[in-house]
């Protein structure tokens, strides 16, 4: 074989190889644009109103059309018959697909870096979390780094132009004890290894002398970080990671004195903090069920039925970090009113994450971002059946085919 | 005698009667009325169920009984009324499940088992009546199991039965599996020569010892050691003969051998040495088993799925998740199964530490309500062949029963009243850990 044909047969092979990877990855059954596609479901969860019983929903390049009862159904449309419908649920809190380091160690202090860059598209994370009904997530970047960087949200299947929905959507601070593990007051202070803050006054010092710094020097600063910081100070949302119930005072100190707001997230002890909270109107992305051990990361103190409290007190907040369904049905067992739950994965983070045009709720116009189910959804005993991001099918329960309603027939 | 005597002494007469109140209910009839009661008797169910119990027994259970005056009345109207839960396979309540040496039929859980620690007081607060207790998985030759209730303060109150079986690990501590049967295999064999009366090899080691344990056992030894080091160094003659003894009992099925299998290829030297000894099984499988489905389904042995029913297993050559469903692979494979509970819950746990869970569980993935509450009740009764005592509401039975707030296996439902032998053990209202759990009470 010549040199030439046999790089030819290389490269052929190696573009070959590429596109089955790339077939295999994406996984999903795509729609031909144009056609309609038209899900009824016997019981619908729009979350844009009551539920609808025999609802249908028409979907068409991605979007979802026209979403009622009785509509008509344009010639040539797919119906597809399924018990429940719902919106796909939104996760507030991830580091979905970030392998590797998820915080840049040789600062503590890295506003300007953005967690989009770190996203391996193809993680197997996206596809565990389509196959617990979740379409969107919310990724944000290692709580190691005092300002730890940008946060993210993308789609969790899809062309990577259209999965980006929102490339920086806000910064995100770390007050917790994170940014101080492994750090050593015993480092000699010109050691390249040395890192700041080796305790919780220092997190909080590095956040203050900061903000401080680019309050005070004006515009002349051009530097990458403090442009990023004084975006934090102009407005731009704060997500900040806090979990023991003191963390979410210091960030209510830290808010009111430098004039940004910030959304707590984690919150494990936010049941402490229901007054404080109430007052500050901040807003918190929980993490914090379980039903095992009670005592959650930093030794905090794990309440089971803090979202029933938090909603009770009237703070707007969501549940995050995985397991959405699951949560949000423990959460109903341990207090929290049902339609409350099915809010707090779906409209609740969309709207916290400035996004409720677009995802969370099933209503004309939005994207379609849909779950089907076997049952009530929150029943333990209630199953997944399939998960659609922009109108195309995941197609990820091959092993639960059997099990799967395969009622899809041609109109 | 002055005042502040007088109040002690009233004090003293008050808690004399409490006590005399709360034993007379203990041993005094009971009846529980107005709940739709779920027998797990051949699918019968009473819409408005009486269940009289005396003397710790289930007397009557019928719809239109007659109550006797001197019955102490529980309303459960609007209830569901089911047999307690019977775990078939916890190593909960221990302090350590497993034994540095490797072979250790001599030893028995009762040793071990505080009544106090929580886990017996989270059994009673889902539902668990009787729980089996075996050692761990990580034992070639384990101690002994045994059953017992979930409400007592010692052990001998509350062992229901002392000696039920013995736990065998498939799975090699350390070093090579080849190493591991063999060593299994002669201990069998040397049990069944001392079970025919043979004179055993005295040259033989009495117990071989994982590499691991040995070399801690040597540093032990020149250390000086208290009596729990020579215990796990090397078992005395004793000592010895007893455990050759229960491990004889293995033999023929007199004792329950139950079988932990890591993987799939374990099931298979399973079955082996199951069907060479003549061993009556619990199979207690691990994760990876799956691929052993259909052998089980074939022999038609009980089975205990590993805690974890859902995960991901990655391809080792293209690096492929796939997402496993243990109840749905036993359940295609056409065969019935048990649960057990995540005995070693962690701050990710969301669910899997409850068996009343991890039956909803098995239900979303297509297995039978009926079969799936049959697998917390009647099946692990029978299994443990103390179907006669529990498992189900039958006349004669222990009255070892659950009140449940409204449908089995439903987000909102809730262990109300679980009682043990006729005596109420956990009641919802005056569960304080839960109401501090959830918050129900003022702020703190």
């Amino acid at each position: 074989m010549k040199r030439e044909t046999f790089f030819a047969v290389a490269r052929l092979t190696m573009a070959f190889s590429f596109a089955i990877a790339i077939c295999t990855t994406v996984n999903a059954r795509q729609q031909p644009a144009g056609t309609t596609r038209v899900i009824v479901a016997e019981t619908l969860y729009t979350m844009d109103g009551p539920a609808i019983e025999n609802g249908m929903v028409l979907v068409q390049d991605g979007k979802i059309v026209a979403v009622g009862k009785d509509l008509k159904i344009p010639a040539g449309a797919t119906t597809t018959k399924v018990s429940v419908l719902m919106p796909g649920m939104v996760d507030a809190y991830t580091s979905a697909g970030v392998t590797g380091g998820t915080a840049e160690m040789t600062s503590e202090i890295t506003p300007e870096m953005d967690v989009v860059h770190a996203i391996d598209w193809t993680s197997r994370d996206f596809k565990r979390a389509s196959e617990a009904g979740i379409t969107t997530v919310h990724v944000l970047p290692g709580s190691d780094n005092v300002f730890a960087g940008g946060s993210c949200v993308a789609k969790v299947a899809g062309e990577k132009q259209q999965r980006v929905l929102n490339g920086h959507l806000g910064s995100v601070l770390a007050v917790c004890s994170d940014p101080v593990n492994g750090n050593s007051s015993r480092s000699r202070p010109e050691s390249i290894y040395v890192r700041q803050p080796t305790n919780r006054m220092g997190v909080v010092w590095i956040i203050r002398s900061e903000l401080h710094k680019v309050a005070n020097e004006g515009r002349d600063d051009t530097s990458a970080s403090s442009v990023a910081l004084r975006k934090i100070l102009g407005g731009e949302p704060v997500f900040t990671v806090s979990r023991t119930g003191y963390d979410i005072e210091t960030v209510a100190r830290l808010n009111s004195e430098l004039g940004f707001k910030s959304t707590i997230v984690s919150g494990e002890e936010a049941w402490k903090s229901i007054d404080l909270l109430k007052e500050t109107g901040m807003q918190v992305i929980y993490a914090g069920m379980t039903t095992g051990s009670e005592t959650g990361t930093e030794r905090t103190n794990l309440h089971w039925n803090t979202p029933g409290k938090l909603q009770d007190a009237g703070i707007v907040f969501c549940l995050a970090g995985g397991q959405l369904l699951e949560q949000a049905r423990f959460a109903v067992r341990f207090g929290l009113p049902e339609e409350t739950a099915l809010n707090a994965i779906t409209t609740t983070p969309a709207r916290m994450l400035g996004l409720s045009d677009r995802i969370g709720a099933i209503r004309a116009g939005m994207d379609a971002d849909l779950v089907a189910l076997d049952g009530p959804p929150l029943e333990f005993t209630t199953g997944r059946i399939w998960t659609m991001v922009d109108g195309n099918t995941l197609d990820a329960s091959k092993q639960l085919s059997s099990v799967a309603s395969d009622t899809e027939t041609i109109q | 005698m002055n005042i502040r005597q007088l109040k002690f002494f009233a004090a003293g007469i008050g808690v004399l009667a409490l006590g005399l109140m709360t034993a007379s209910d203990a041993i005094g009839q009971l009846a529980i009325r107005g709940g739709r009661v779920i027998t797990m008797e051949d699918g019968q169910e009473l819409s408005n169920g009486v269940i009289l119990i005396r003397d710790g027994r289930i007397e009557a259970v019928g719809e239109s009984l007659n109550i006797p005056g001197e019955y102490k009345v529980i309303d459960a109207t609007g209830q569901v009324v089911m047999p307690g839960f019977v775990d078939v396979h916890s190593s909960g309540g221990m302090g350590q499940a497993n034994e540095r040496n490797s072979n250790v039929p001599y030893l028995t859980v009762l040793d071990t088992i505080d009544p106090a620690s929580t886990f017996f007081e989270e059994c009673r607060r889902n539902g668990i009546t009787s729980a089996a207790i075996v050692p761990g998985n990580s034992t070639m030759i384990g101690g002994q199991a045994a059953v017992l209730k979930t409400s007592g303060t010692f052990i001998p109150e509350m062992a229901q039965q002392r000696l039920i079986g013995l736990k065998l690990s498939m799975q090699p501590p350390s070093g090579s599996r080849m190493s591991h049967i063999a060593t299994l295999r002669r201990e069998m064999n040397k049990a069944k020569k001392a079970k025919a009366g043979e004179a055993v090899d005295k040259d033989e080691p009495a117990s071989p010892v994982s590499a691991a344990a040995a070399s801690e056992d040597s540093a032990d030894e020149t250390a000086g050691e208290g009596a729990g080091e020579a215990a796990a160094a090397a078992p005395s003659a004793e000592q010895a003969q007893q455990g050759l003894e229960v491990l004889g009992k293995l033999i023929g099925g007199e004792l329950i051998a139950y079988v932990y299998c890591e993987n799939a290829m374990d099931v298979g030297q399973a079955l082996r040495l199951i069907e060479e000894f003549q061993l009556k099984p619990v199979m207690v499988l691990g994760r990876n088993c799956d691929k052993a489905a259909g052998i089980l389904a074939e022999k038609k042995l009980p089975v205990v799925l590993d805690s974890e029913m859902v995960f991901w297993r990655e391809d080792p050559r293209t690096r492929e998740e796939e997402k496993i469903v243990t109840p749905k692979i036993f359940g295609d494979a056409g065969m019935s199964y048990m649960f057990q509970a995540d005995t070693n819950p962690s701050r990710a746990t969301l669910g899997s530490n409850y068996l009343w869970y991890q039956a909803a569980t098995a239900v979303k993935y297509g297995l039978s309500r009926q079969d799936a509450l049959a697998a917390c009740t009647k099946l692990p009764a029978t299994t443990l062949g103390i179907d006669k005592q529990v498992g189900s509401i039958a006349v004669g039975k222990d009255a070892d029963i659950v009140i449940l707030t409204g449908e089995p296996l439903a987000t909102q439902t809730w262990v109300d009243k679980t009682i043990v032998l006729g005596e109420v053990v956990y009641d919802r209202t005056s569960d304080e850990r839960l109401r501090r759990l959830l918050i129900t009470g003022e702020k703190e």
